[in-house]
C-alpha cells in the first residue's frame, strides 16, 4: 500500500498492528546485532597477523587458522572452476535451447533436466557431504584430499548456480532478442546480444550466491574429512585439507575460553569472505542496473 | 566501477596464485589418524617438532582408533594413533594386504568416569555397578539414577560416550564388561570427546568416560568418579584417576597403554623415522601437558629400542589377557624374543 | 518464438550446453543412484517395516535397532519450534516492509536480510552456546541446555532472515489490482490487507515457507552442537535429541567401512531425507506456479 496513494489517516487497528511490526522488526535488529557484538567482543582481540598467518597449536592462544583459511579458499576457487562453467551452462540449454528447440526429445530432456536439478536444490548438504564420502572418497578413492572436498561442493554448487541463472534469464526481456532473429541473425548472436548482457548481472550474483553458501558449509568438510591440524597449507589436489568452517566447529566444542575466542575470531575471519561474495554481486547488480536504466532513458 | 574490478581481480588473483601449485604431484606427506584421547598428544609432538623440522608437512585427524587402524592397513596414512592394542583380525588383514607395521607404545591413561559438577550423590562405583549400567543387558531398561543404588534420585541418567570406532569404547567394554561387544548402544555417542564432553558439561544428570585428559580440559564442570575394582591386592577401596594411579597401576581396570602403529614399509621412509625418533624422546615432557602420563624411563629405552631395530608385528600376538598383562613385561619379553630373531611376524 | 533451422555454429554451441546439462545431471543421476543402491542394500537387512515404524533407533554398537520414529519426532521437534518462533515475526516484519515501511528503509532492510541470509550454520551453532544458552538460562532458570527446543530456537533465528526477504518478495508482487480495487470498494487498508492482498498471497506465502521448513530440515550444525546427540521418540521438546541430518554426520565423522550396517543405516536416512525434500521442493515449486499465475503483476 506504499504506492498506492490512499489520503485516510491510519484507524487505530492499523495503528496498532504498524507498531506491532515496527516492535517485531526491532527485537529482530536488536537479536542480530548483539550477535554481531557478541562475535566481535569474543573474536576481534583474538584476530592478529598471528592468528591470520599461523598454524595450530595446542596452546589456544598461540593458534592459527592459516591452513583453514587457505582451503577455503582454495575451495571456493577450485569449485568456481568446477561449477560455474557447467552450471551456467546448463541453464542457457534448459532456459534457452531445450524450452524452445524443434526437437520433441531434446524438449523432453530439457524437461526432465529441469525436473531433476530443481529438486536436488533442496538437498542437505550433509547428503551431499555423504555420498561425496561414498562416491568420491570412498569409491573413486580419491581420499580425503582437497579435491574429494572440491567435487562434493560442486555437485552442491550446481543446481544452486542452474536455478539462479535460470531466474536471471528468466527476468530479461526478449524484445532485442526477438528484433535480432527477424534480422537473421543465428540463435547464439541473438542470444548473445539480445539477452546476455541484460541477464549478466543476474548471473554473476547467482554465482557469487552458490559460492558464498557453499564457502559457509561445515558439514559436508566434516563427512569428507576436513583434517582438524595441519602443519602445512594445503596445495596438491590429492593431499589433506582443512576449512575454516570446520575448525569453527572444532573450537566451538572445545573446553577453553581461549578455544572459543578463535572459534570466534575465525567467524570474523570467514564472514568477509562470504560477505566478499555478497558484496560483490550486490554491488555490480545495482551498478548494472543503473546503467541499464541510463540507457533505456537515452 | 573499474577500481572495483581492479580490485577483485587482483584478490582473485592472488588466490589462484596461492592454489596454482595445486597441480603439482603429490609430495610427501605424514598422516596421522585415529585415537582422539592420543591426538593431544601427537598434536604436542608435531608442533615442537615443526619448530626444527620446519618443511615437514603433517595432517592429524581423530576419527577412531578403528577407523585409524583400517587407513593404515588400506595404505591411506603413515601413523595410526590408537587407544587399544591390534585385534587379531586386524592383524589378518594387515598381513593380507601386505602391510607391515611397527608398535610403540607411548603413554599410559587412565579413563575416566565423569559426572556433572552439579551432581552431589555419586561419587564413587565398583566395577560391578560400572559393568551394570553399562552392560547391553541394560539397553533401554536402566534408565535411571535410582536403578543403579536405590538412594540416590529417581531422575534420568543421561549417558555419553565416544563413538563406535573408538579405541576407548573397546577397551573400556573389555575391562569392565569383559567383552568388546557387550556395551549398551543407546548412549549418546560422538567419535569427537570434545562434543561428549560438552554434552556431559551441559546435562546435569548425566554419566560418561572418556580419556583422561578430557576431563582435565573439563575440570571446573565436570567430577570425577572413583572407581573400586574390588581386588583389595590392588589397593582397597574405590580409586580416583590421577597421573599417581594412573602410573602405579591402583587405578583399574581402566589404566591403559596408548600406541602408535606405524606403516613399516610406507614410501615416507627416513622423514617418518626421524619424526618417530623426536616423538618417543619428547613425550615425557609433553604427555604431562596434554594430561597424559609418560612411560617410566626403563620401558622407554625398550620401546626406542623397538623402534631403532625396525621390530615389526604386535606383542599382544598371542597372548590371552591382552588388557591386563603389564605393558612392561611384555615389551622386555618381546624384545628379548625378537633380539634372537629380528623379526616377528605374526 | 520464431524457428528457424539452426546455423552450424548454433549446433555446435547448442551441443556444448547439451553436453554441459548432460554432464550436471549426470552427476546428480549417479548421487541418486547411489542413494538408491545404498539403500537398497540396507533394506535387504532390515525390513521396512521396523524401519518405517520402529520406535527405537539405536544403529551403532550392537543389538542394533533401526527404528527411524525418534530421528523423525527429532527433526520434527526442531521444525515445529523453529516454525512457531520464526513465521509470526517474520509475516508481520515482511508485511510491514512490503505495505507500510518507507522506500528507502525497505531497500536497506533487504539488503541487510540478504548479506544476514548468507551466515552459515556452523556460526549459529557457536552463538546456540555462547549466547543462546546464557540467555536461554536467564529467561527461563532450570531450562536444560541441550535440548530441541534450543535447536529449534536457534534454527527459527536462522531461518528468519530469508523467510522474511522472500515472503517480502511475494507480498510485493501480489498485483496491484487488488489493492485498488479495495480500497475503491472502500475498504480500509487493514481490511485490504488482511482480506485482498494476504489471501491473493497465500499460495506463494506456503511456498516461501515449504523452503524454509526444507532448509530448517537440512539443517545440521546446530542439531550436532547443542541436540544432545540422543535419538528418542517423542516430543518432548525439553529433551535431548537427535535429527536425521545429526546421525549422518555421526556416521560419516565416524569412519566406518562402506560395507558396515551403521554406513547403509546412514544412506538409508539419507534416502529419507532426499525423498522428503525433493518433494517439499517440487510442492513448493508448484505453489509458486500457482501464485504467479493468479495473483502476480
Amino acid at each position: 500500500m506504499r504506492r498506492i496513494m490512499d489520503g485516510s489517516s491510519p484507524n487505530r487497528l492499523e495503528k496498532w498492528f504498524v507498531l506491532l511490526c515496527q516492535g517485531c522488526l526491532v527485537l529482530f535488529l536488536l537479536i542480530f546485532l548483539s550477535f554481531l557484538l557478541l562475535l566481535l567482543i569474543m573474536g576481534l582481540p583474538r584476530l592478529d597477523w598471528e592468528f591470520i598467518f599461523g598454524f595450530q597449536s595446542r596452546f589456544p592462544d598461540q593458534s592459527g587458522a592459516l591452513s583453514a583459511l587457505t582451503g577455503t579458499c582454495e575451495l571456493v576457487l577450485l569449485v568456481l572452476l568446477f561449477a560455474c562453467p557447467i552450471g551456467i551452462a546448463a541453464a542457457f540449454f534448459i532456459q534457452e535451447y531445450g524450452e524452445n528447440s524443434s526437437s520433441m526429445a531434446l524438449r523432453m530432456i530439457s524437461r526432465f533436466f529441469d525436473l531433476l536439478l530443481t529438486s536436488m536444490e533442496g538437498l542437505p548438504s550433509v547428503v551431499y557431504g555423504f555420498l561425496g564420502l561414498a562416491l568420491f572418497v570412498n569409491i573413486l578413492s580419491m581420499g580425503r584430499s582437497l579435491l574429494a572436498a572440491a567435487l562434493t561442493l560442486a555437485s552442491m554448487a550446481v543446481p544452486i548456480i542452474i536455478s539462479n541463472s535460470r531466474n536471471a534469464l528468466r527476468s530479461v526481456s526478449r524484445e532485442k532478442q526477438e528484433t535480432a532473429l527477424c534480422l537473421g541473425a543465428t540463435k547464439w548472436q541473438a542470444f548473445k546480444a539480445g539477452v546476455l548482457p541484460e541477464a549478466l548481472p543476474g548471473l554473476v550474483t547467482g554465482t557469487c550466491l552458490a559460492m558464498g553458501r557453499v564457502a559457509g558449509e561445515a558439514a559436508p568438510l566434516l563427512m569428507v574429512g576436513a583434517f582438524s591440524y595441519m602443519t602445512f597449507v594445503p596445495d596438491r589436489l590429492l593431499s589433506p585439507f582443512a576449512a575454516l568452517p570446520v575448525d569453527i566447529y572444532n573450537w566451538t566444542v572445545q573446553a577453553g575460553g581461549g578455544e572459543h575466542a578463535n572459534g570466534s575470531a575465525a567467524i570474523l575471519l570467514l564472514i568477509p569472505i562470504l560477505v566478499f561474495f555478497n558484496a560483490i554481486s550486490v554491488i555490480w547488480r545495482r551498478h548494472w542496473e543503473k546503467q541499464t536504466a541510463e540507457d533505456k532513458a537515452k | 566501477m573499474p577500481r572495483f574490478s581492479l580490485i577483485s581481480f587482483f584478490i582473485l588473483g592472488f588466490l589462484i596464485v596461492q592454489s596454482v601449485s595445486c597441480l603439482g604431484p603429490s609430495s610427501s606427506v605424514i598422516r596421522i589418524e585415529g585415537s582422539s584421547t592420543l591426538y593431544p598428544l601427537s598434536v604436542a609432538v608435531t608442533e615442537e617438532y615443526i619448530r626444527s623440522h620446519g618443511d615437514a608437512r603433517i595432517a592429524i585427524g581423530f576419527s577412531g582408533t578403528g577407523g585409524g587402524i583400517r587407513k593404515i592397513i588400506q595404505g591411506e596414512i603413515e601413523i595410526t594413533d590408537a587407544s587399544r592394542p591390534i585385534t587379531p583380525e586386524e592383524k589378518r588383514l594387515a598381513s593380507q594386504s601386505g602391510v607391515q607395521f611397527t608398535e610403540l607404545p607411548v603413554a599410559y591413561d587412565g579413563i575416566v568416569v565423569a559426572v556433572n559438577a552439579a551432581n552431589t550423590w555419586c561419587e564413587a562405583l565398583s566395577v560391578s555397578e560400572l559393568k551394570r549400567i553399562w552392560d547391553l543387558e541394560s539397553q533401554n531398561r536402566l534408565n535411571l539414577w535410582s536403578q543403579i543404588r536405590p538412594e540416590w534420585p529417581e531422575e534420568r541418567i543421561y549417558l555419553f560416550g565416544p563413538g563406535a570406532n573408538s579405541g576407548t569404547v573397546h577397551y573400556f567394554s573389555r575391562a569392565v564388561i569383559g567383552d568388546a561387544q557387550g556395551i549398551r548402544g543407546d548412549f549418546s555417542s560422538s567419535e569427537d570427546d570434545n562434543l561428549t564432553a560438552l554434552s556431559l558439561r551441559n546435562n546435569p544428570l548425566g554419566m560418561g568416560f572418556f580419556g583422561y585428559s578430557y576431563y582435565q580440559k573439563n575440570r571446573d564442570s565436570l567430577k570425577l568418579v572413583a572407581i573400586d575394582d574390588e581386588n583389595p591386592s590392588n589397593g582397597a577401596g574405590p580409586v580416583k584417576p590421577g597421573v599417581q594411579t594412573i602410573m602405579d597401576g591402583t587405578y583399574q581396570p581402566l589404566s591403559r597403554p596408548l600406541f602408535l602403529y606405524v606403516w613399516a614399509n610406507s614410501p615416507e621412509g627416513r622423514g617418518l623415522d626421524e619424526f618417530l625418533e623426536f616423538y618417543l624422546d619428547n613425550v615425557p615432557w609433553l604427555a604431562n601437558e596434554v594430561g597424559l602420563v609418560p612411560l617410566p624411563p626403563d620401558l622407554h629405552v625398550l620401546v626406542v629400542d623397538r623402534l631403532r631395530r625396525g621390530i615389526t608385528g604386535s606383542m599382544f600376538s598371542n597372548r590371552a589377557d591382552r588388557y591386563r598383562s603389564s605393558v612392561a613385561a611384555l615389551l622386555k619379553q618381546d624384545v628379548q624374543e625378537s633380539g634372537k630373531r629380528n623379526d616377528s611376524a605374526d | 518464438m520464431i524457428r528457424q533451422t539452426d546455423s552450424p555454429g548454433d549446433t555446435l554451441i547448442g551441443a556444448v550446453l547439451f553436453v554441459a546439462a548432460l554432464l550436471a545431471a549426470a552427476v546428480s543421476l549417479s548421487l541418486i543412484g547411489l542413494l538408491a543402491a545404498g539403500s537398497i542394500e540396507f533394506f535387504r537387512e532390515v525390513s521396512l517395516f521396523e524401519f518405517f515404524t520402529g520406535t527405537v533407533w539405536n544403529p551403532l554398537f550392537f543389538q542394533k535397532q533401526f527404528g527411524i520414529l525418534p530421528l523423525v519426532t527429532g527433526t520434527l521437534s526442531v521444525v515445529i519450534i523453529a516454525v512457531l518462533v520464526s513465521v509470526g515475526p517474520g509475516i508481520l516484519i515482511s508485511i510491514y516492509l512490503s505495505e507500510f515501511a518507507s522506500d528507502s528503509l525497505r531497500n536497506i532492510m533487504l539488503t541487510v536480510l540478504e548479506i544476514v541470509s548468507g551466515i552459515p550454520t556452523v556460526v549459529y551453532g557457536f552463538l546456540t552456546l555462547f549466547w543462546a544458552t546464557p540467555v536461554l538460562k536467564k529467561l527461563v532458570p532450570g531450562l536444560p541446555a541441550f535440548s530441541a527446543f534450543s535447536v529449534g530456537i536457534m534454527t527459527g533465528l536462522m531461518v528468519l532472515p530469508v523467510l522474511i526477504y522472500l515472503w517480502e518478495a511475494v507480498i510485493s508482487s501480489v498485483s496491484d489490482r487488488y489493492r485498488q480495487g479495495s480500497l475503491m470498494l472502500g475498504a480500509d487498508r487493514m481490511q485490504t490487507l488482511f482480506r485482498a492482498v494476504l489471501p491473493a498471497a497465500m499460495p506463494g506465502l506456503l511456498s516461501v515457507l515449504i523452503l524454509a521448513i526444507i532448509r530448517v530440515i537440512g539443517e545440521t550444525m546446530i542439531a550436532v552442537i547443542a541436540g544432545g546427540q540422543k535419538a528418542e521418540f517423542g516430543f518432548d521438546f525439553l529433551a535431548p535429541i537427535q535429527t536425521m541430518t545429526a546421525f549422518i554426520i555421526q556416521v560419516g565423522m565416524g569412519d566406518f567401512p562402506p560395507d558396515s550396517m551403521e554406513y547403509q543405516g546412514a544412506f538409508a536416512i539419507a534416502g529419507v531425507l532426499a525423498v522428503t525434500t525433493m518433494s517439499l521442493s517440487l510442492l513448493s515449486r508448484y505453489l509458486r506456479r500457482a501464485f504467479s499465475e493468479r495473483s502476480g503483476r
